[in-house]
């Protein structure tokens, strides 16, 4: 119902634009964006997943690792909608709409590693309705809860849930991190900004 | 975990994404409450406030056989302009109207906001009037509003003009405006006669609801001569209620004998529905690879090499290459963007591409956005920056920065595009005919090119109207110039299938800075011939100059021929880009008819590629010879479909509304104008939209 309505919008909105008729000189015969290259079942690709659900919309999915540069991993689910992780940390996005842009959470993944309890600042860089990326910095604590046991596909493993509030002037959020003996994120719950807002991260 | 399906996340997602776009609750400052004539204001009766920046207002008010249909733009902080359509179906009275305003004091502690209005300044008059009134807020929802009305606005307890203590000239209005007079400023009567007294109160106790009560001070004397219309008191009352996606209902108890309906809706053009869109996500960057793990070494024969391999990744991404050369360290691609919108997005893509496909020794990316075969700028990065800013915090400025952008006609492009076609829908719009207000029309376009060497294009595009009125149109013309326009209904009344264009066009760039155009063939929809133009653009110049002569001659009403009429036209035109969102141009030369003179055009463009701008031209014609409306003069709204949909698209929606369409400073409407086409890739547009460049 609600995907009819989009086209019959996009329709609508396509036969308003042409009727004004600038269209360049190439037409609109182009090539169609094509289906997404990792559109395979991660066992045949035999590639490392990350599964993901979206706590507001509860909407959850698989993506398989298609890209680790430099410490940063990039997932990509079958719809090519990606995430970035560095070390466990959430980066990025793209494809969901409202993406979260870019992070510096250097910070934070220091404390979680030391067992430190912050304050710590963190930086978030998020597209706006006016086509730039505005970067936004918010302090944060972190507070360590003990340890609980998460049954992994591995066997059970034990982990520190770390719970990190952060604030800025505007918004606010709460992370959450399991942390393993070795300072390693086994899971966690992260904000990916007001639109997309928490997403749940399991390796 | 292993053999779970890759799971569509997005499918879901983005659907949930559009409508809380959809859905983005306006705070009250970014809602105003609208009037009947589309203004901030009571019921009737104006207030001192604005409305927000950058927003546009669209207001419907019906009550008793009159009708009001109101654009509001607040141009600057101060100044909003107003386009107004007024219906009195059952006078046979059809008004086009323009407004000012201006916010003279922002609302403070202890003093109003204060707002100045000429309403109807160019009209026929009959809503003439100004006016200053002030709005305060004085507890928490609850807001007085008093004012001063001249003309129109002084119908009920006018006393003498208190102007006129100062200047006898302000003591009596000039009457007597014909219809003759429409379209001209009537300086002459502002705050002139008589003035009178308005006022009211507006309490919003909620974020949905809002109530007015005020005293007018029209007497609606022109309904009443013509409708019969009387009122039975001074006073209104409204209660308005405000839909989640902003826009607000009211319905109103006027004069103490009818009710009025209205609706208001603000939108902010320059905010895109989705911030950085809803495309698939971008190819991640990869480790550098060598030549031979790239298929760079392989031989031709083999099925997959590398430039395939870079072509292949492109088409995946709705992006297309025009060439490809490799020198040693650099490499630079001629990019086709058909897809995205702004074009930071598909040069961070191909730069991505790039960089995934090309040997570890290639250090230096240029890309080379090619419009109509023409190469515009060259973007020159380094394959190392872009490895080092992916994830950075501020990688999209660094980019930016770190990137140089200049003039590419030295790279030529080296492959056309070949065959493309499209069929698409059409819906033709027709406004403000005294029969039909608004006249549509469904159709289908089929169109096609071919491309076979970088600039020249063969084109037609055939249309064929399936359902609609726009062939019912029974006005006719009664210029007393040659009809270079206001027959233009008649085309769409005596042609079955139209041959909306056919031409052969050459783009080039004859030097560095210029680029140029040649058309030949069916132009438009009523004008065949000859088009030459040159733009002077360097690739970061604020200031681009163009000239352009067209032999044109019109076509047949039937499309099939051509008319006894021909005439040379053409414009030097200098385009200025401020550089604070504003975008100012002259175009001066020979019009349609033969006449001389000029086009004055301010547009604000926004990031995000939408437009509102405003134009009017003066030419050697009379404004008696030019009849209805004494000059050209309209709005433009142009909206990228991306910005309200979220989905990359290249399209856009562009609306002008004239108060009316006649023969004085008619221009050729030739296709493919060169500024239009390529000015996004210079660097003051490109870097104000740059954020997309890592979307």
């Amino acid at each position: 119902m609600t995907r009819g309505l989009r086209t019959c919008g996009a329709a609508l909105a396509l036969a308003l634009a042409c009727s004004a008729c600038g269209v360049l000189p190439t037409g609109s015969g182009t090539p169609e964006i094509a289906p997404p290259s990792v559109g395979l079942t991660a066992g045949q690709l035999g590639l490392p997943v990350l599964n993901l659900s979206l706590l507001e919309t509860g909407t959850a999915g698989t993506m398989a690792l298609v890209a680790s540069r430099d410490g940063y991993d990039t997932y990509m689910s079958s719809d090519d909608i990606s995430l970035t992780l560095r070390a466990g940390m959430l980066i990025a996005t793209r494809g969901f709409g409202g993406d979260l842009a870019s992070t510096d959470a250097s910070a934070t993944a220091a404390a979680l590693a030391t067992g430190s309890a912050g304050p710590v600042e963190r930086f978030h860089g998020f597209y706006t309705r006016g086509e730039e990326v505005a970067l936004t910095a918010f302090v944060c604590t972190l507070t360590w809860n003990g340890a609980e046991a998460l049954q992994r596909p591995g066997g059970p493993v034990t982990a520190q849930r770390v719970t990190e509030f952060c604030r800025s002037p505007s918004a606010s959020f709460a992370n959450t991190f399991w942390v393993d003996g070795s300072g390693r994120i086994v899971q966690s719950v992260q904000w990916a900004g007001e639109r997309i807002g928490l997403v749940a991260l399991i390796p | 975990m292993s053999g779970a399906l890759l799971g569509p996340v997005r499918r879901l997602f983005g659907m949930a994404a559009l409508i809380a776009a959809g859905a983005g609750a306006l705070s009250a400052e970014e809602a105003p409450h609208l009037n009947s004539f589309g203004l901030p204001g009571l019921i009737d009766m104006p207030n001192g406030q604005p409305l927000p920046p950058d927003s546009l207002s669209l207001t419907l008010f019906g009550f008793d056989g009159e009708y009001r249909t109101t654009l509001a733009y607040q141009i600057t902080p101060r100044i909003t302009g107003v386009f107004r359509y007024i219906a009195l179906p059952g006078a046979d009275y059809f008004d086009r109207s323009f407004d000012l305003h201006v916010l003279l004091a922002e609302e403070g502690e202890i003093m109003p906001a204060v707002r100045l209005g000429l309403v109807d300044f160019g009209g026929t008059g009959l809503f003439s009037s100004e006016y200053v009134a002030a709005t305060k807020e004085i507890a928490p929802g609850l807001e007085l509003t008093g004012g001063i009305g001249w003309g129109r606005l002084a119908g009920r307890g006018a006393f003498a003009n208190p102007l006129a203590r100062i200047d006898d000239y302000f003591a009596d209005r000039p009457e007597g405006r014909t219809i003759e007079d429409t379209g001209r400023i009537r300086a002459d009567v502002f705050f002139r006669g008589d003035a009178a007294l308005f006022g009211g109160v507006r309490w919003t106790p909620t974020d949905q609801l809002s109530f007015a009560a005020e005293y007018s001070s029209d007497t609606y004397p022109f309904e009443g001569r013509r409708l019969g219309f009387t009122q039975d008191s001074p006073l209104n009352v409204s209660a308005s209620y405000r839909f989640a996606n902003g826009g607000e209902l009211t319905a109103a108890y006027l004069y103490g004998n009818t009710i009025g309906i209205s609706y208001g809706r603000t939108f902010f053009p320059g905010n895109t529905a989705i911030p950085g869109g809803t495309a698939a996500a971008p190819p991640p960057l990869v480790p550098r690879q060598s030549a031979e793990a790239l298929g760079w070494t392989l031989p031709a024969s083999a099925p997959v090499r590398g430039p395939d391999l870079l072509e292949l990744s492109l088409g995946t991404l709705g992006l297309g290459s025009q060439g490809l050369t490799v020198n040693g360290s650099e490499a630079v691609l001629r990019l086709e963007n058909p897809t995205y919108f702004p074009p930071s997005q598909a040069i961070g893509r191909a730069a991505r591409v790039m960089a995934n496909t090309l040997p570890a020794s290639v250090e230096t990316l240029v890309i080379v956005p090619v419009v109509a075969g023409m190469p515009t700028s060259e973007i020159r990065l380094r394959r190392s920056d872009l490895e080092a800013l992916e994830y950075d915090l501020d990688g999209a400025w660094l980019s930016y920065a770190r990137a140089d952008i200049s003039d590419a006609a030295d790279q030529p492009v080296l492959e056309g595009t070949g065959f493309r076609w499209a069929l698409a829908p059409i819906l033709r719009r027709s406004y403000f005919d005294p029969d039909a207000p608004l006249r549509l029309e469904a159709g289908l376009a089929l169109s096609a090119s071919y491309n076979p060497t970088p600039g020249l294009f063969f084109s037609g595009q055939i249309y064929q109207p399936l359902l609609g009125n726009l062939d019912s149109i029974r006005r006719r013309s009664n210029s007393i110039l040659p009809h270079v326009r206001s027959d233009s209904a008649l085309y769409a009344v005596e042609t079955e299938t139209e041959i909306t264009w056919a031409t052969v066009e050459q783009f080039f760039r004859p030097g560095p800075n210029l680029y140029g155009r040649m058309t030949v063939g069916i132009l438009e929809q009523m004008y065949g011939g000859a088009s030459a133009e040159l733009l002077w653009r360097p690739a970061s110049s604020r200031l681009a100059l163009g000239a352009e002569v067209n032999y044109a001659v019109q076509r047949d009403f039937d499309g099939l021929g051509f008319r006894d009429y021909d005439v040379i036209t053409g414009h030097a035109s200098a385009y200025y880009d401020m550089e604070n969102g504003y975008t100012a141009r002259i175009d001066a030369g020979r019009y349609l008819a033969g006449d001389w003179g000029a086009t004055f055009t301010l547009d604000r463009v926004f990031a995000n590629g939408a437009s509102v701008g405003a134009f009017f031209t003066l030419t050697d014609v009379s404004f008696d010879d030019f009849g209805e409306g004494a000059f050209d003069k309209g709005i433009v709204i142009s909206l990228p479909v991306q910005a309200i949909a979220g989905t990359p698209s290249r399209v856009r929606i562009t609306e002008v509304f004239r108060p009316v369409l006649r023969d004085g400073g008619a221009r050729l409407n030739v296709r493919n104008r060169l500024y239009d086409l390529t000015a996004e890739y210079g660097t003051p547009q490109l870097g104000e939209s740059w954020g997309r460049f890592w979307r």
